[in-house]
């Protein structure tokens, strides 16, 4: 393999030789350590052979030896294209102009894309880039892609992150946002007001006026912590008749605490007591359909749900042609999966604790983050033959605090 | 003579006793086959006849004739050559 390409590019003849002693030829080429290859007897008795171009010189002292005359039939390799090459001297030009404004043009920049902005704007992001050079047509090596992402970070607060990367001639501006905390913050005076009825444990004002104490029982949307500020202090007598004047109101503030309360959750919960159900066996039979327009073509796969039951689930793909240019054809997939009826004998102690276990779900369901299960009660509640029927309520120590605008309160 | 004869059992003796390949002490060819359409071989001692039907070989004590179709020397180097083409028959001769 490796003598064959060397020997290419060295170069070799294609030579016949005419002569007696052809087999003499033969050895005294080889002991000489010229390398023949593709020896062949022609019909007419000559020798046809391949030999180097490095070899070739002295073979012709071997011919003289041997008395063989030798002529050259072909060249092949290197030196010999090249020769034809210069004669063609325009079609190397193209080739090397073909080639090098390949390399050039994917020197270029020929798209950008950004990725993962949600509420910053896609157009804002793409201007800072394009101050910084970003743009389609520049040229890569002159991109600063760290400075790219300092900048867009200096511009927009609302980032957590940027990555800039540069792959071929696709710069990929890549942006993580900051996640805003879930409470929705009041600008302005506020009240703080309970968001579930409960009672009070531990009442921490930061800011305001508390207006429970503890132990007491709070509705929900009632105001716990105000933001009115009163002057209390009892107004000089002046008159002993005179009526009380209300409190005077020095200032509206932004009321802040943590109110942490006793909220309890009921959940009643029926349950039949013999269980029957399908659950899936685990056949699955797929079939695909193109869509084309409106046109449906089944490609593989059964016509409709081969099971007596059994439930389907569709999915459908959209090829995409390159990048974002797409077809206008749907690729849909459907799974039937075979479903076997099947029923379940309980007693009704199983039962009850399957419906207990629902009831739990369902609570942690609406607990807030932060939230300790204080207490769990489980009721059985009379229920019709074949059922069982569980209330089950929970007690929970969460924060109830909601910030409410006063203007928006009552 | 007589020294040549001796050495050559010497050599004999020597290669079965230290179980070494026959081909690196005793200057024998070496053949390796694939199939029947190529033969290398190792250790030649020069080409007495050449046609694209029987190609004799002059090897250490006498002569390889490789007899087939097509015969082509593919490759002629001073230690090795290969022969391709469709092999009937390997002779060897005094």
């Amino acid at each position: 393999m490796l003598r064959r390409w060397w020997s290419y590019w060295i170069g070799f003849l294609g030579i016949r030789i005419e002569g007696s002693q052809l087999e003499k030829f033969i050895n005294l080429a080889a002991s000489r350590g010229i390398p023949l290859y593709d020896l062949r007897r022609e019909a007419s008795g000559r020798l046809s052979a391949k030999v180097r171009m490095d070899g070739f010189r002295s073979l012709r002292h071997v011919a003289r030896k041997s008395g063989s005359r030798m002529r050259i039939q072909s060249r092949y390799g290197w030196p010999f294209y090249a020769s034809t090459l210069k004669r063609k001297r325009s079609l190397v030009i193209g080739v090397f102009s073909f080639v090098l404004t390949i390399l050039i043009m994917s020197t270029f920049v020929w798209d950008v894309d950004v990725i993962g902005n949600d509420r910053v704007e896609k157009q804002q992001l793409l201007q800072v880039a394009r101050e910084k050079g970003i743009r389609v047509g520049s040229w890569r090596p002159l991109i600063d892609v760290r400075e790219a992402e300092h900048s867009l970070m200096g511009a927009f607060p609302g980032l957590e992150w940027v990555g800039v990367t540069a792959k071929g001639t696709r710069v990929v501006i890549e942006v993580q946002e900051k996640v805003l905390p879930k409470k929705p913050v009041v600008n302005g005076p506020c009240h703080i007001v309970a968001a579930k009825s409960g009672v009070i444990q531990r009442l921490m004002v930061l800011v305001g006026e508390g207006k429970v104490a503890e132990g007491e029982r709070v509705a929900k949307d009632q105001v716990v912590i105000s933001g009115l500020l009163y002057d209390h202090k009892p107004a000089a007598h002046t008159q002993a008749e005179e009526k009380p004047t209300p409190p005077k109101l020095l200032e509206k503030v932004q009321a802040r605490g943590e109110v942490w309360a006793k909220v309890s959750y009921d959940q009643w919960i029926e349950e039949p007591v013999l269980l029957e159900g399908t659950v899936p066996t685990g056949a699955v039979s797929e079939q695909w359909r193109i869509k084309w327009g409106n046109q449906e073509i089944i490609i593989k796969g059964p016509r409709n749900n081969p099971y007596p039951t059994g439930s389907e689930e569709v999915s459908m793909r959209t090829p995409s042609l390159w990048r974002n240019l797409g077809i206008p054809v749907e690729i849909i997939k459907t799974e039937y999966h075979e479903l076997r009826a099947f029923r379940q004998e309980r007693t009704a102690q199983e039962a009850l604790a399957a419906a207990q276990e629902k009831a739990r779900q369902a609570v942690s369901g609406l607990l807030p983050p932060g939230a300790r299960v204080l207490r769990e009660m489980v009721l059985p509640q009379p229920a019709p033959p074949e059922r069982v029927k569980v209330k089950v309520s929970v007690e929970v120590l969460e924060d109830i605090a909601v910030p409410q605008s006063i203007e928006a309160g009552p | 003579m007589a020294w040549e004869r001796g050495k050559q059992r010497l050599q004999k003796a020597l290669a079965g006793f230290l179980e070494m390949p026959k081909d690196v002490l005793l200057d024998y060819p070496k053949i390796s086959m694939i199939g029947n359409v190529q033969l290398v071989l190792e250790n030649h001692r020069g080409i007495v006849e050449y046609s694209d039907d029987r190609i004799r070989i002059g090897i250490t004590g006498g002569q390889l004739e490789i007899v087939g179709e097509q015969l082509v020397l593919r490759t002629i180097l001073p230690e090795e050559l290969v022969v391709e083409g469709r092999i009937r028959q390997l002779n060897y001769s005094k």
